[in-house]
């Protein structure tokens, strides 16, 4: 159980905390006026026909949006972390990490390019959890977790992939699968035999992961379930004497099974959700530079065995974390340091792909639902905003509320919209 | 030339001009086949009515097929026009394998089955020693439904295959594609109008013998190469310019149509314009003043019947929407031949709104005099032309 709830909590965290940053209630009533004011908000960009509010403040955690996929931008710095080598991928708080993570985790889930390469999300957002005792090991269950969890996720999305295997290797796996797991695998397959599509394990795995490509059909996913229930059933024995290996001996049976058994060439392992310690602990982010370093010290055993790590991190870890004794410590010598920028081009991008995709296509940019005297609104937010992605999305969205908020018929932007968005902004509202 | 006999002659003997985009598609495959992994494999072009895209897509899949190349055409049309919209991304797939393999494609229960099956087939017997180049036309045309189901499952499949490049065509309201395979790694290259030259060449290879002004064509047709080939076949009188309207709206369902040209006939006197245009046009187009109070929801209404076949689009240079050149341009020469007293209430209706807009609307002042400028300088024109 105790297991199960770190998970539950990596996945609550984005949501909360960006509800927290906007300083408004936890749970919302009908009574709020920021509930008012959001409802409002969304019938006057249905009769826009948008279907859902471009700049959602919900979404601003990007791991947690599960629509991300839809409206990333393109990014120069991609095809440098996309590389079977160790990275260390740079940005501010909201500068576009998860974004990166995510595209980056669909890329090897969708095998883009051919490539083979298992992700697996490492989000670590509750640093108490991981600050006594042997922290390599305590990485190292987490990881095994994490591992069990993209495996069956994995499994399930390519159903052949294990229904194709000979008995004594779904054995293994199964066994491994089993000894894993966070908390009872059965539970899982139920919830994804009754829902019918891989939702269940999405929201486990990574709420970001929706769209994939051909998602498997309703037969062959039971079809699936029950071969596994039924293997999982068998192999309890197994199962028992593989929990009582050490998380590491655990780590390397599961990176040999997934390079030999099921044929992929590397494993990412994708650090991410560090942003908490700089949002919300700001006492505790020395800690972790001592969460991190034991990671770093397997870099070099890891990359013989095609397991890279690819950190997200803060760009205001650099210091915290020493880097040149990160690097060291490691012996990382194809490291691969990565730092996002963003140019007002590309956050103008940021922009206008959010409003293409909830409005489908109707409205390619901001200026299409402006009054004649307001133009290059985007640009204006762009200006006016830090170079950030999620800082533009921000104002982006105080904006439309503040043409809500003033008008009795909300109809088209003006610019004394813009104007209130960024005295609010400017003011510190943010 | 009439419609029908044109839209049956994609040959390659008669296709002129679009070298740089054959050129940007070849050299995509000629680096595939050098065994790179391109950043953007899928290329997707887009342009009005008459721009060419069909034929383009037909002269690349004669042109780049070689032994180390397979192409394959399909016009999505034949599957988003069956009456069973949730069956014809399968059929696609039954098609595909039928056209590549020769043989029936094994049943398959599902649309996710039937992907897997093609692209395992594909990269099995195909992608080991050739590149797959597949052309799918009426790309924007279909409806958003079947569009999804492509989304998710085929184009996207193919999409992330290193030996196979996508070349789409479409027109109308741009399909938002979800995978960003499809989307963030793709090329979108609008087909332009000709220039004078290539039209001249355009009009000499395929009407050969007929002895046409090009300058003359060129000045109403603005190089859209259908409306070349119409007008230039035709006898350049008003019933002429009608009838080519009435081409260039061929792909409207003919319910529509006429609401649709009277909407762009109104909207092609001002250069761009925006939801509030659009009460004061119809009012002077009509000469009835309730337009004036046309509510903003049938105004988006308007904008969304004439936004879906692509006859308007957002113009990023303008910061408005404008009706495509070539289309514009030979309404504007309509309405002035045959419609005299419509247009001159249309260009009143732009001075008047503009002039308003000078007193309420202070922060672009310099666009509405340029605007109100236009206006009167066209029927200054008028008067010049010595019509009353």
């Amino acid at each position: 159980m105790r297991e199960q709830a770190v998970l539950s909590d990596q996945h609550q965290y984005g949501p909360l905390l960006s509800m927290l940053n906007q300083r408004r209630p936890l749970f919302a009533t009908a009574e709020d006026p920021v509930a008012r004011l959001q409802g409002r908000l969304l019938v006057w960009l249905k009769s826009l026909g948008m279907d859902a509010n471009p700049f959602d403040a919900k979404y601003l955690d990007a791991g947690s949006d599960p629509f991300l996929a839809s409206y990333l931008v393109g990014h120069h710095a991609f095809q440098a972390i996309r590389q079977p080598q160790p990275s260390l991928c740079f940005a501010p708080v909201g500068g576009g990490k998860s974004a990166f993570r995510v595209r980056l985790a669909r890329a090897c889930r969708v095998n883009e390019d051919g490539q083979q390469v298992l992700p697996l999300v490492y989000t670590l957002s509750n640093p108490t959890k991981l600050t006594q005792g042997n922290i390599l090991e305590q990485h190292l269950h987490f990881l095994n977790q994490r591992f069990a969890v993209e495996l069956l996720f994995t499994l399930a999305y390519r159903p052949d992939g294990y229904l194709a295997q000979p008995v004594a290797v779904r054995r293994q796996i199964s066994a491994h699968l089993q000894a894993n797991f966070p908390g009872a695998i059965e539970t899982q397959l139920q919830q994804v035999t009754a829902k019918g599509d891989l939702l269940p394990l999405i929201k486990l795995a990574d709420p970001s992961a929706g769209h994939l490509i051909a998602l498997p059909s309703r037969p062959q996913l039971d079809e699936f379930c029950k071969a596994l229930q039924a293997d999982l059933a068998m192999n309890r024995a197994l199962s028992d004497e593989f929990k009582r290996l050490t998380p590491a001996s655990r780590f390397q049976r599961l990176v040999e099974i997934t390079k030999d058994e099921l044929g992929r060439t590397a494993i990412y392992i994708l650090v991410d959700g560090v942003d908490a310690y700089v949002e919300a602990m700001t006492p505790q982010r020395k800690q972790i530079s001592d969460l991190l370093m034991p990671l770093a010290q397997q870099t070099a055993l890891w990359t013989k065995m095609q397991v890279y790590v690819k950190y997200f991190l803060p760009t205001e870890f650099v210091q915290i974390l020493k880097l040149p004794d990160f690097v060291a410590s490691g012996a990382i010598v194809n490291l691969k340091l990565v730092h996002i920028e963003w140019t007002p081009t590309m956050l103008a991008e940021v922009l206008q792909e959010r409003i293409r995709f909830a409005s489908h296509g109707h409205y390619t940019t901001l200026d299409q639902i402006c009054a004649a005297d307001l133009s290059q609104l985007q640009q204006q937010i762009v200006a006016a905003a830090k170079p950030l992605p999620r800082e533009v999305l921000v104002l982006a969205e105080r904006v439309l509320l503040a043409h809500v908020e003033r008008t009795r018929e909300p109809d088209l932007l003006e610019q004394i919209d813009f104007d209130a968005a960024k005295a609010w902004y400017d003011g510190g509202g943010r | 030339m009439s419609n029908s006999r044109l839209s049956e002659q994609y040959a390659n003997k008669l296709f002129v001009n679009r070298i740089d985009e054959i050129d940007f598609v070849r050299r995509k495959l000629e680096q595939v086949l050098e065994g790179q992994i391109l950043e953007k494999r899928t290329t997707i072009f887009t342009g009005e009515h008459g721009m060419g895209k069909s034929w383009l897509l037909h002269y690349l899949r004669e042109s780049l097929a070689s032994s180390s190349v397979v192409t394959h055409y399909v016009n999505l049309e034949t599957y988003f026009r069956q009456p069973n919209l949730a069956q014809a991304a399968q059929q696609l797939c039954v098609d595909l394998w039928q056209a590549l393999f020769k043989t029936p494609m094994p049943a398959c229960s599902s649309l996710e089955q039937a992907t897997r099956l093609l692209i395992m087939a594909v990269k099995e017997q195909i992608l080991p020693q050739q590149a797959l180049v597949l052309l799918a036309d009426t790309v924007y045309e279909a409806p958003p439904a079947f569009l999804s189901d492509l989304d998710d499952y085929i184009l996207s499949a193919f999409a992330i295959e290193p030996k196979v490049l996508l070349v789409l065509a479409g027109r109308g309201r741009e399909y938002v594609f979800r995978a960003p395979e499809l989307r963030l790694r793709a090329d979108f290259i609008t087909l332009q109008p000709f220039n004078q030259t290539v039209t001249q060449m355009q009009l000499q290879c395929q009407l050969p013998g007929k002895t046409v002004e090009t300058a003359q064509v060129y000045a109403i047709t603005y190089g859209n190469p259908k409306a070349n080939a119409l007008l230039a076949a035709s006898d350049n009188s008003p019933a002429a310019l009608s009838s080519l309207i009435d081409e260039m709206l061929a792909p409207i369902h003919l319910a529509d149509r006429l609401l649709i040209r009277t909407y762009l006939e109104a909207l092609a006197i001002p250069r761009r314009f925006d939801y509030s245009h659009v009460p004061h046009l119809l009012y002077a187009y009509y000469n009835d003043e309730r337009y004036k109070q046309l509510p903003r929801r049938e105004v988006r209404k308007i904008f969304d019947l004439l936004l879906d076949p692509g006859l308007i689009y957002w113009n990023t240079t303008q910061l408005a929407y404008t009706i495509h050149e070539s289309t514009r341009n030979i309404l504007l020469q309509y309405l002035k031949a045959t419609q005299g007293e419509i247009w001159y209430r249309l260009h009143v209706a732009c001075i008047e709104l503009y002039q308003s807009w000078v007193d309420s609307r202070p922060r672009n002042l310099e666009q509405w005099f340029a605007e109100l400028e236009h206006h009167k300088n066209e029927l200054r024109s008028l008067k010049s032309d010595g019509i009353a």
